[in-house]
């Protein structure tokens, strides 16, 4: 296990920055103190928060980064063929990317939440039950979580209630009120994995 | 301000390329460590080798591998292939339970499990657990109980061979292949070893005491549906042994376990698992080339288990089987079959800060009749991951046929012999590594002894044991100190060829194409007879080894055993392994 609080932060510091439009942080793993006897850790897999692709446009010609919107849109009218983009304007493309800055925002908020909330099911490791969970929610303006839902069970009803009380624990997210005026929905896949000591 | 809408979260979330390889991407990954599929660890003291550590060792046999580990002492009668008895803290080698694959191996008539003969190569994984498990598996489960599992296909396709040679004249080949396509998964490996070996024992023979062993083993399971799945698996080893003796000096051997698993989701928190296996003990000896005497013993077991989560945090397990020994010989038995009929259930609870199990089980056997065992365990953890197991089982070990019918020797009245231990657990997980200590207590009673034979014996054997995992600059150190004392209550005298002290140190490294590591272990001395007068002094073993990969297909491995040539016996007049070097080639195919 590694503990690498760290690279959580410097994660959060460049989503908060959000000066390239591909915003990124890399996989880690932040070891956490188990109450349930057994070593476990949570993972925060590599959150890849990505305007249409088009965008990826943009690192290829350098200069253009300083100012990106003409370029972005000149780029994707001639190399897609999405037409919703097409009809972008600068405006749009610059509230896609703070609609997109607060999603990551939440996101991260959200997982580091989780990761102090999550632990393996003891019977589902004693039964060597593995699986993905995917759960729906909202999130309000004022951080709070709620409309806590199994979207996908894992198959296992000890993996989706565990899934959906670590969730149900979390309650809010601080200071995040800032950010939003009418709350999101979101889906949080979890996942459920036994690996060799 | 902003408001954000749901189609705009979505076009998002999806990130256009792959909807599903976003959700992976933002996916929550809770991972735990695979526990032990025999018990559960939280509650038991456990100990896993996984197939890379079988690797890392480069062990030929089973002993050899298992020596290194906490809370296990043997004796070898001269070298590889020859007759070796385990004692499970401190417990008789009578009163350890061995299954391959679920499936008890043992022979009816001596009680004695052929642990010299189960060929390393095949097995994927081990489990020892510390401690008595009678009310799970009956009876033998005094001391501990060894879980084997063979090698099992995975995902990917995976060919794989290995030729080795080295002191002794000891020759290795092992291949196999193993997969997995669609519902079917599969398995098959096939070994061999040889030696010429050394003399066994002084002052008898002087000959060279070779040994051969031909292995194979299979393993398929097909998923029948989404909820159903079949399992087939054999392990077969035959071959000979050497040996001095005056009546017989030389045995050929089978040793083999076959069984059919059916296991089916019956409802989302009820799991059937039934089984029907038998497992072989097969032996004919002789004097030179003439035939003296055959003992062929068969189990035949079937069982029907239930796994039932009650709730989220509450496992019921409950089951029956049925167990029938038979035996074919040239000794003349008064019976050449007995059956046992079992049933037993376990509760297991998992609570926030304590776990709790408890269980029970009735055997009722043939020749002895009915016999009851239980147990509870209680785990609780404090602060800062320390963790309290406090527990109790009753165990108990059926006669033998020897001991029932043996010709001027057996008695067939004899009652099974008894077992209640105790233990507590101190373990703790820092982020320096791992450490735990146990205390435990066994006393057993109506041990059976004497000529002809009665329940007379009783033991108390007392146990301390540390164990403790690190990782120091690189190296994976595993450090295990024991003492304990296993005396007999007649006579107060120490268990005969116990030794009381033991101490292993394991310490591996694996650093780009290099992998090496060393294993000292460190005996005190024994008593090889009942009285305590024959001493046998303490030793200490270091081992070496070292691998190195030229590709990711190809490496070549070398190990050193007894590296300073130490003369020791664990059983008197029994000659053990000088200095040995070993020297492995293996390639893997994908």
């Amino acid at each position: 296990m590694e503990i690498t609080p760290p690279l959580v932060a410097a994660a959060i510091a460049s989503l908060v920055m959000h000066t390239a439009v591909v915003m990124s942080y890399t996989a880690t793993e932040i070891a956490l103190p188990s109450s349930k006897g057994s070593a476990f850790t949570v993972k925060i897999a590599e959150i890849k928060h990505t305007i249409p692709k088009k965008i990826n446009f943009i690192p290829v010609n350098k200069k253009t980064l300083p100012r990106p919107a003409p370029i972005v849109k000149k780029n994707i009218v001639k190399s897609t063929p999405v037409t919703e983009i097409k009809k972008e304007t600068e405006t749009e493309v610059n509230i896609k990317e703070q609609q997109n800055k607060i999603l990551a925002q939440v996101k991260s908020k959200l997982i580091k939440k989780l990761n102090a909330n999550f632990s393996y099911p003891k019977l589902a490791q004693r039964k060597n039950w593995q699986g993905k969970v995917i759960l729906s929610l909202r999130i309000t303006s004022l951080g709070e979580i709620k409309n806590i839902e199994l979207a996908t069970s894992s198959g296992y009803n000890v993996l989706d209630n565990a899934a959906i009380a670590s969730l149900q624990k979390v309650k809010n997210l601080p200071n995040i009120s800032l950010w939003f005026n009418k709350g999101i929905n979101l889906q949080i896949p979890v996942i459920y994995t036994l690996t060799e000591s | 301000m902003l408001s954000l809408k749901k189609s705009s979260l979505a076009i998002s979330l999806a990130a256009l390329s792959s909807a599903s390889y976003a959700i992976e991407q933002d996916a929550v990954i809770v991972t735990a460590t695979r526990t032990a599929q025999t018990v559960d660890e939280t509650l038991s003291s456990v100990t896993v080798i996984t197939e890379k550590q079988i690797q890392q060792q480069q062990a030929h046999d089973l002993p050899s591998l298992l020596t290194a580990i906490s809370g296990i002492d043997m004796s070898v009668n001269g070298g590889m292939g020859k007759k070796t008895s385990i004692f499970m803290r401190g417990t008789s080698s009578t009163h350890l339970l061995v299954m391959v694959d679920g499936i008890k191996m043992g022979s009816a008539t001596s009680g004695d499990i052929a642990f010299q003969h189960i060929p390393v190569n095949q097995i994927e994984r081990i489990e020892i657990i510390r401690g008595p498990r009678a009310s799970l598996y009956g009876s033998e489960a005094i001391g501990g109980v060894i879980q084997i599992f063979t090698k099992k296909g995975k995902a990917q396709q995976q060919t794989y061979a290995e030729v080795g040679y080295g002191s002794y004249a000891t020759n290795t080949f092992a291949a196999g292949i193993s997969g997995k396509s669609d519902k079917t998964s599969y398995a098959f490996n096939a070994t061999h070893l040889s030696n010429e070996g050394f003399d066994a024992e002084k002052d008898s023979e002087t000959d060279l005491d070779g040994y051969k062993n031909n292995s194979l083993s299979l393993n398929l399971s097909h998923e029948l549906s989404k909820t159903s799945a079949l399992a087939v698996n054999l392990l077969h080893a035959s071959g000979e042994t050497e040996y001095d003796g005056s009546y017989t000096n030389n045995t050929d051997f089978l040793q083999q376990t076959a069984g059919l698993q059916y296991t089916l989701a019956a409802a989302q928190n009820w799991n059937i698992k039934l089984n029907a296996s038998q497992s072989l003990d097969e032996s004919d000896n002789f004097k030179d080339a003439t035939f003296k005497s055959k003992f062929n013993t068969a189990r035949d077991t079937f069982s029907w288990q239930n796994d039932i989560n009650l709730s989220d945090n509450q496992l019921l397990t409950i089951g029956v089987d049925y167990q029938n020994d038979t035996v074919d010989s040239t000794t003349k038995y008064d019976e050449s079959s007995r059956n046992n009929a079992a049933g037993f259930i376990q509760h297991q609870w998992f609570g926030e800060k304590n776990d709790l199990q408890i269980s029970a089980r009735r055997d009722d056997n043939q020749a002895f009749g009915a016999h009851s065992t239980g147990g509870i365990s209680w785990g609780h953890e404090f602060a800062n991951k320390l963790r309290l197991i406090s527990s109790y089982g009753s165990a108990f070990k059926a006669p033998t046929f020897n001991q029932l019918y043996y010709p001027s020797y057996g008695n067939s009245k004899l009652k099974p012999e008894e077992s209640k231990s105790y233990e507590m657990e101190l373990r703790k997980t820092s982020d320096w590594g791992k450490w735990s200590m146990s205390a435990y207590q066994t006393n057993i009673t109506n041990l059976i002894s004497g000529n002809p034979v009665s329940n007379v014996d009783k033991a108390r054997i007392r146990g301390l044991e540390l164990r403790l995992n690190t990782v120091i600059a690189g190296y994976n150190t595993q450090l295990e100190v024991a003492a304990i004392d296993p005396r007999d209550e007649v006579t107060n005298k120490i268990l005969q060829r116990r030794t009381q002290r033991t101490a292993k140190l394991n310490i591996d490294k694996e650093y780009g194409k290099w992998a090496s590591g060393m294993s000292i272990v460190a005996q005190g001395k024994r008593y090889d007879d009942k009285a305590n007068e024959k001493l046998l002094k303490g030793y200490t073993t270091f081992n070496l080894r070292t691998r190195y990969a030229f590709t990711k297909s190809f490496s070549i491995k070398g190990k050193i055993e007894n590296l300073f040539d130490d003369e020791y016996e664990t059983a008197k007049d029994y000659n053990s392994p000088g200095r040995s070097v070993f020297v492995t080639l293996s390639y893997t195919g994908f």
